[in-house]
């Protein structure tokens, strides 16, 4: 839902931005007569009347909100999601996404078929969610391979690090040729 | 003469040498048992020495307490352990055992005790 939001932001501010640009970058090139009627315009119905001072200030408003957004949105602390923590008697274990990630490669890269992965893992609501992106052999059956790798993970990660998978996402995105190499 | 110069300490109000309070053990020594103990126990393939202990050992620093933190607040001490552990092992049981051995090992050799040890499993070794 706030990726929705944040999107929606962007455009409504990416088309604003862009209006405002284009207005800037017409008054250079001669088109003076249509910059002279926009600010005589904005002079005698914006700035010399009170009836748009709202107006005027919630625009500014709105700028100053987006901007802010967009700022900020820039320095979320996201390294929360790096671990996850349990707790016993003599203090937390964390375990972190990096160890999911070896785990993850290394097993898949086992199996035969399989030229390359990359694993990249995130904790939601406590459980882990990993994506596996795959480099196959051309001979290789592919939804086999691919359901024998989540089976593989997901017991892996399940026994050794006791931790509740909610999803493995495979993907194939490539199949390895010799003349890659 | 000997004599004479213990008197002058004792009329000084110097401490005695075996005196209980005199004895500091550094957060850094703690660090290096700490991180000894952890590296012994079946199952830790490594530490995990982190940005900064990364850096002085490729410089050819040694950092004998990699991958330890000891902090030592209002007289408790806590530890965290950064460690990259085997394939197989599993992850709950081990880092028990490593709180275990390190609570052990430190408060044997320094008696001072260790309520909270915090394991970081920063990694999965399979001995590629």
């Amino acid at each position: 839902m706030s990726n929705y939001l944040f999107r929606v932001l962007a455009v409504i501010y990416a088309f604003l931005a862009s209006v405002a640009s284009a207005v800037i970058m017409i008054s250079p090139f001669g088109n003076k007569i249509l910059m002279e009627y926009i600010i005589e315009y904005t002079n005698a119905n914006f700035f010399q009347s009170n009836r748009y001072d709202i107006m005027l200030f919630i625009i500014g408003l709105v700028f100053l909100c987006l901007n802010v957004f967009f700022l900020t949105s820039g320095i979320k602390n996201t390294r929360s999601s790096k671990y996850l923590v349990t707790e016993n008697e003599s203090g937390v274990v964390r375990i972190s996404t990096t160890a999911i990630e070896n785990v993850a490669n290394s097993l898949s890269r086992r199996f035969q078929g399989v030229k390359d992965a990359k694993a990249k893992a995130y904790f939601k609501k406590d459980k882990v969610n990993i994506i596996v992106k795959l480099s196959v052999m051309p001979d290789v059956h592919v939804p086999n391979l691919c359901k024998s790798i989540q089976d593989r993970i997901k017991g892996s990660v399940e026994v050794t690090m006791d931790l509740e998978v909610q999803n493995i996402s495979v993907s194939v995105d490539s199949v390895y040729t010799a003349t890659q190499s | 003469m000997d004599k004479s110069f213990d008197d002058d300490n004792m009329m000084n109000g110097y401490p005695e040498e075996n005196d209980k309070e005199d004895i500091l053990i550094t957060d850094e020594v703690i660090a290096v048992i700490a991180g000894i103990a952890c590296s012994e126990v079946e199952g830790v393939a490594s530490m995990s020495p982190g940005i900064a202990g990364g850096l002085v050992e490729a410089f050819g620093g040694e950092n004998p307490a990699k991958g330890v933190k000891v902090e030592t607040k209002n007289d408790e001490t806590t530890i965290d352990l950064y460690v990259i552990v085997k394939y197989g092992y599993r992850i709950p049981d081990l880092a028990w055992k490593i709180q275990e051995k390190v609570k052990d090992t430190v408060e044997a050799l320094t008696s001072i005790s260790v309520p909270v040890v915090n394991i970081h499993v920063q990694g999965v070794d399979f001995g590629e």
